[in-house]
């Protein structure tokens, strides 16, 4: 009986350390059957909103193409070996030392931290090498990029993967049914009437770019323009937003979104920068309406960053939200419910305008890559509403770009769109000098070929953050949504910031120094303007209590400015 | 070379047996206790050199920035606020927990069921059941509100109103079973003898819970409480079950904070979290031996 309990504990032991390494492997969703005959390389991926079909698809034609090539002694060919997982940047961040996934095609990565410990292979080499298209990666990223990727030490150790924009997605055939576009005024050269079209032939407003014959035509160009808009929607039945109640990330979407178009793209950059010149609000008077301001141009420099928090278009972004969330008429009813989840928007956003029992919803704050996320229910609509919930044209909105009136034609601004997704693909240091550092090398490079860049796009509706072109077919080929996303991002007008920078300060301090929409108002403190407004608290309030919690906390970084 | 004896091979199998056993969890318990302890310790005075790509010596400004920020961020008051507040409704619990346990352990009306109820919540995972517990009074009390009195209302974990006390409530509803559960096992421990004696010499139920019940299971309510103290500044309040990382600064306690703040930390903000929680640890410290001390002092004895 002694014995026999000693041989249990022993087996208990074994079982036990069984179960603790076991932890060290791989995610579970590895599920392929090896093929001893070929070297594997396993490849994670963020399952997200562009979902894991185009690696699929890259995953088999990178097994044919290199069928016949050798990547270690007695082995040819390679097996692919997708690992996908809902753990973003900052959790791979805590197990990649130890983690044998080789590549990683992920979001929310701060490069910069894993080049710093030391996870990631510096992928110079295959940057600067020729790929099939004759063209090589590093031609393929703009000054910018590459001045972003090389600040930490001289050496790219990511290179950028897709490119997503947070903001405001609109229901196009809702919009041209009910004539929500706004109308040309050919007398004031479009820049006057704030009156919306008759009927859906009349010509549209030049938009917030003033060009005619763009994305944004029609569409609210001022503050002005879209508080007029929204109340057209709601004498006419339709609720203007949805978003989601779960957390305030989204409609902080709408925050940056329409904070990055507003400032532009030089002026936005400053947020990560700090250098330049930028307009502030510099003095403010109460009057019966609200408040009138006075404005300011002031250097931007690592010691005064927080004066950032003052920009102009920061406060009329938070004056946008605070219009939307203080008229319940303005959005779903179950927007600031916690239990409705972006699925749950998107869904409602998705069937509005076919359910009869519902309001239609023109509008959904969300990220570029809701539709892609949304393919269940606009399937399901599909089945249940035949060829009316077909082919539905939905569109990413650009934002305002001034106070009151029109943009007048030649008189707009560029749009400058905020990928906040931070997404890259990375290899894996433990790759370092075994078969898998040349397979992992050899597949990012054919990832970047310009056929399988236009296949990620095609694939899953979203652009890769680096330059290549769709042909015509291809673009035909996205769903109308797709399409305007990519006609907005192809314009060459348009600039995408993003929150990266050569700036020694924000390369240290880049978790504190993410754009910040956190406030303190008579010592309250709040995560977010969601909050502040629900609370009661104005726009100005909320404007306000940035700058006094990012200034209280500015001196933290006085080893970056004091001399 | 020298043979074993038989009583040397057993002192061998034995050692190697004992090892075996032992060897993992005292492994386990230098690298993850005393090995993360000690390093955490050592952070707090560091600071990360991104262009090095390592953590260099600080000296004591992290700490610096630990007090700053204790008298000019607003939300960690709250968080105190909050901590202490769970704490106090803890000990309200804990008291009224003894009456239900005694209830229970006397074997009246129901006791067996209640006693299953309670244990329910532990049955399906915490997650699981905050989502249940959400979906309720965000949907459920709402559509009985509107349905049955023709009132509009707002869940109450949405509403930023109510919830504080809708959380609070979840709380102690999923921890008063294990208070009961302690409470009324501990109880079961008196022996019948005392009771009976008790009950011969003519005392209500009311001065036997007091007189005899209390003071027998005195020094488990007196671990609860202590362990309570000890915890001021670690428990979370179930925040990141119902909220994830996107709870509203107002609901914070100290535990969530720090949770939180390490899960969305970058390597550079450690070393001021460790400091965070190096404070924490020495303020907790005294708390807790004063809180045994004071409960060892004023509580009833058994004798």
């Amino acid at each position: 009986m002694k014995k026999l309990s000693k041989v249990l504990s022993v087996i208990s032991v074994l079982i036990l350390i069984g179960a603790a390494v076991s932890g060290c492997g791989r995610g579970s969703s590895a599920t392929e059957k090896i093929d001893e005959t070929k070297t594997q390389l396993y490849v994670a991926i963020f399952e997200g909103g562009t979902g894991d079909a185009w690696l699929k698809t890259l995953k088999a034609k990178f097994e044919r193409a290199y069928a016949d090539v050798s990547f270690e002694n007695g082995k040819l060919g390679a097996q692919i070996i997708i690992d996908s997982s809902k753990n973003a940047g900052r959790t791979v961040l805590d197990y990649i030392a130890g983690d044998s996934n080789d590549v990683y095609f992920n979001e929310g990565i701060s490069l910069n931290t894993f080049a710093s410990q030391k996870y990631v292979l510096p992928l110079d080499d295959i940057c600067d090498e020729p790929l099939s298209d004759g063209k090589t990666i590093r031609s393929k990223l703009s000054s910018d990029q590459i001045t972003n990727l090389t600040a930490l030490d001289g050496h790219i150790y990511g290179i950028p993967h897709y490119e997503c924009y947070g903001g405001v997605n609109y229901d196009k055939d809702l919009f041209s049914s009910k004539r929500l576009y706004f109308a040309y005024d050919a007398e004031n050269n479009g820049g006057e009437a704030n009156e919306f079209i008759k009927k859906s032939s009349d010509a549209r407003s030049c938009g917030p770019d003033g060009a005619r014959g763009t994305e944004d035509d029609g569409l609210p160009s001022s503050l002005e323009e879209f508080y007029l808009l929204m109340e057209k929607m709601v004498e006419m039945s339709i609720v203007p937003f949805v978003w989601t109640g779960k957390t305030s990330t989204y409609t902080e979407y709408l925050l940056n979104a329409f904070y990055a178009n507003w400032m532009g793209y030089e002026e936005f950059s400053e947020n990560f920068t700090f250098s330049g010149n930028t307009e502030i609000i510099s003095k403010a008077t109460a009057t019966t309406n609200g408040y009138t301001f006075e404005t300011d141009r002031i250097d931007i420099q690592e010691s005064n960053g927080y004066m950032l928090t003052k920009q102009t278009g920061r406060y009329y972004a938070l004056e946008l939200l605070h219009k939307i969330m203080t008229n319940p008429a303005y959005y779903y009813s179950k927007s600031t419910q916690i239990t409705f989840s972006h699925l749950d928007a998107q869904e409602a956003f998705v069937y509005s305008r076919l359910d009869t029992k519902m309001q239609p919803i023109a509008m959904l704050i969300d990220g570029s890559w809701w539709e892609n996320e949304a393919s269940d229910p606009i399937a399901r609509t599909i089945k249940a509403y035949g060829s009316d919930a077909e082919n539905r044209n939905f569109g990413f909105m650009p934002l305002p770009v001034r106070v009151g009136g029109s943009v007048a034609e030649g008189g707009g601004k560029a749009l400058t769109l905020f990928d906040h997704m931070g997404s890259y693909v990375i290899i894996n240091a433990n790759t370092k000098n075994t078969p898998k550092e040349t397979l992992a090398k050899q597949f990012v490079k054919y990832a970047y070929t310009d056929e399988n860049l236009q296949m990620f796009t095609t694939t899953s509706g979203t652009a890769k953050a680096v330059a290549y072109d769709l042909t015509a077919e291809q673009v035909s080929s996205l769903s109308p949504y797709s399409r305007s996303v990519w006609n907005l991002r192809n314009n060459p007008s348009v600039n995408i910031a993003s929150a990266n920078s050569p700036n020694e300060m924000f390369i240290n301090e880049e978790v504190a120094l993410k754009l910040a929409w956190s406030s303190v108002i008579r010592n309250q403190n709040y995560l977010s303007p969601y909050s502040a407004f629900r609370d009661s608290k104005t726009a100005y309030d909320v404007f306000g209590g940035i700058y006094e919690l990012t200034l209280s906390g500015w001196s933290d970084y006085g080893e970056y400015f004091k001399a | 070379m020298k043979k074993l004896t038989g009583r040397q091979k057993t002192k061998i199998k034995s050692a190697a047996f004992y090892v075996s056993l032992v060897g993992l969890p005292v492994l386990q318990f230098c690298i993850f206790y005393i090995g993360v302890n000690l390093n955490s310790i050592l952070l707090a005075f560091k600071a990360y050199d991104m262009g090095a790509g390592e953590y260099v010596f600080y000296g004591l400004n992290n700490f610096t920035k630990v007090f700053r920020d204790f008298g000019t961020l607003a939300y960690l008051g709250s968080a105190i606020k909050n901590s202490l507040i769970l704490y106090g409704v803890s000990i309200l619990v804990a008291l009224f927990s003894t009456f239900f346990s005694f209830y229970i352990y006397k074997k009246r009306l129901l006791g067996g069921l209640f006693r299953f109820i309670l244990f329910l919540p532990h049955i399906v995972s915490a997650l699981v059941f905050s989502l249940i517990f959400m979906y309720f009074t965000d949907e459920v009390i709402p559509f009985f509100a509107d349905n049955l009195f023709h009132t509009a209302m707002e869940g109450l974990i949405s509403n930023p109103k109510t919830q504080l006390g809708a959380v609070l409530f979840f709380t102690f509803w999923t921890g008063f079973s294990t208070q009961v559960l302690m409470f009324s096992s501990s109880m079961s421990g008196i022996s019948d003898s005392v009771i009976e004696a008790g009950i011969m010499d003519g005392v209500t139920p009311l001065k036997e819970f007091f007189y005899i019940v209390v003071p027998m299971v005195w020094s488990t309510l007196c671990t609860f409480l202590v362990v309570g103290v000890a915890t001021i500044f670690t428990a979370q309040m179930n925040l990141f079950s119902f909220f994830g990382t996107s709870a509203e600064y107002g609901v914070y306690t100290f535990g969530y904070y720090l949770y939180r703040a390490a899960k969305l930390a970058g390597v550079s903000d450690y070393p001021y979290l460790s400091a965070t929680g190096l404070v924490l640890t020495a303020v907790a410290i005294p708390l807790s031996f004063l809180a045994r001390f004071a409960l060892g002092k004023v509580g009833p004895h058994a004798d």
